[in-house]
């Protein structure tokens, strides 16, 4: 069996937003019921970049979980990733995929927001430096995790990857030298390095979500 | 690019996943391809030739001709 035809772009996105608008209507009322029970007070705090991480943290989490949920079974990989028939035969290394990318995912959400929750902390320098290490060994499970994506990705995965990493270099490189210039000409502020961090990792996941999205990586 | 491989493939009575397992590349691949949204590499058109018995142009469409007419 082969995909189904794709519907009409407008049609998609008239359900998106159909079922889009009553979530973003609950989440703003959870959000609003939580500002105004002082319950988002520790955040009040966090820079704008923090607050950035986080949200791009949560969305990786979000992603991570649908991903590993997906893979647990063929059946569910059919339905939620491959949109094919329940009962079609599944490619044993589209799950493996599937699991590792659930991983880097994951793993990218956790060292997402270690940095700022523990700078917000209070702790001691002892203790910064244990998240410093455990941020590190994240880093290697997931540098490892990433290799073997590549590693075991056919052209269409490599192709996705290399043209996501050329998109984002040739668009960061000169935001970077358009930002450099006016704080070298004191026109702007200079910028800290998690914000330029937290603006690459924003920048790298939508251009690859537009990437895949456009080579038929992803549904 | 434009191409006849949906077509091919559903004359020779594969799937897309029977296809993608014989070339060894993903099912997202091969749709990929199929929808015009994937050029392929030059061995994986040349594969596609093989599996289907036809010379690369005759799966893959290109309007240009050298006279530029």
């Amino acid at each position: 069996m082969e995909s189904s035809p794709r519907r009409n772009p407008l049609r998609r996105a008239l359900i998106g937003a159909l079922l889009g608008a009553p979530l973003g209507l609950a989440g703003g009322f959870v959000v609003a019921r939580a500002v105004k029970r002082g319950m988002i007070a520790p955040l009040e705090a966090w820079t704008g970049a923090d607050l950035f991480s986080l949200a791009i943290a949560l969305g990786l989490v979000v992603s991570a979980g649908y991903a590993g949920w997906a893979a647990t079974s063929g059946r569910r990989w059919n339905q939620m990733v491959e949109r094919l028939s329940p009962d079609e035969p599944v490619d044993p290394a589209a799950l493996v995929s599937g699991r590792r990318q659930a991983l880097v995912a994951g793993l990218a959400g956790a060292m997402m927001i270690l940095p700022p929750v523990a700078a917000h902390a209070g702790l001691g320098d002892g203790a910064r430096t244990l998240v410093a290490g455990v941020v590190a060994l994240l880093l290697a499970v997931q540098t490892l995790a990433n290799w073997r994506l590549w590693r075991d990705g056919d052209e269409l995965t490599r192709a996705v990857i290399a043209q996501s990493g050329a998109a984002c270099f040739w668009l960061l490189q000169l935001a970077l030298f358009v930002w450099a210039t006016l704080t070298r000409l004191d026109l702007a502020p200079e910028a800290d390095a998690w914000t330029l961090m937290t603006v690459m990792m924003g920048v790298y996941l939508l251009i690859g979500t537009i990437i895949s999205a456009r080579r038929g990586l992803v549904a | 690019m434009r191409n006849r491989l949906r077509v091919l493939r559903a004359e020779a009575g594969l799937s897309q996943q029977e296809l993608a397992q014989r070339l060894g590349v993903s099912r997202q691949t091969i749709n990929a391809v199929e929808t015009d949204k994937y050029d392929p590499s030059l061995p994986l058109a040349l594969r596609l030739s093989k599996v289907f018995g036809v010379p690369v142009d005759a799966i893959f469409l290109d309007d240009w001709s050298p006279d530029g007419v």
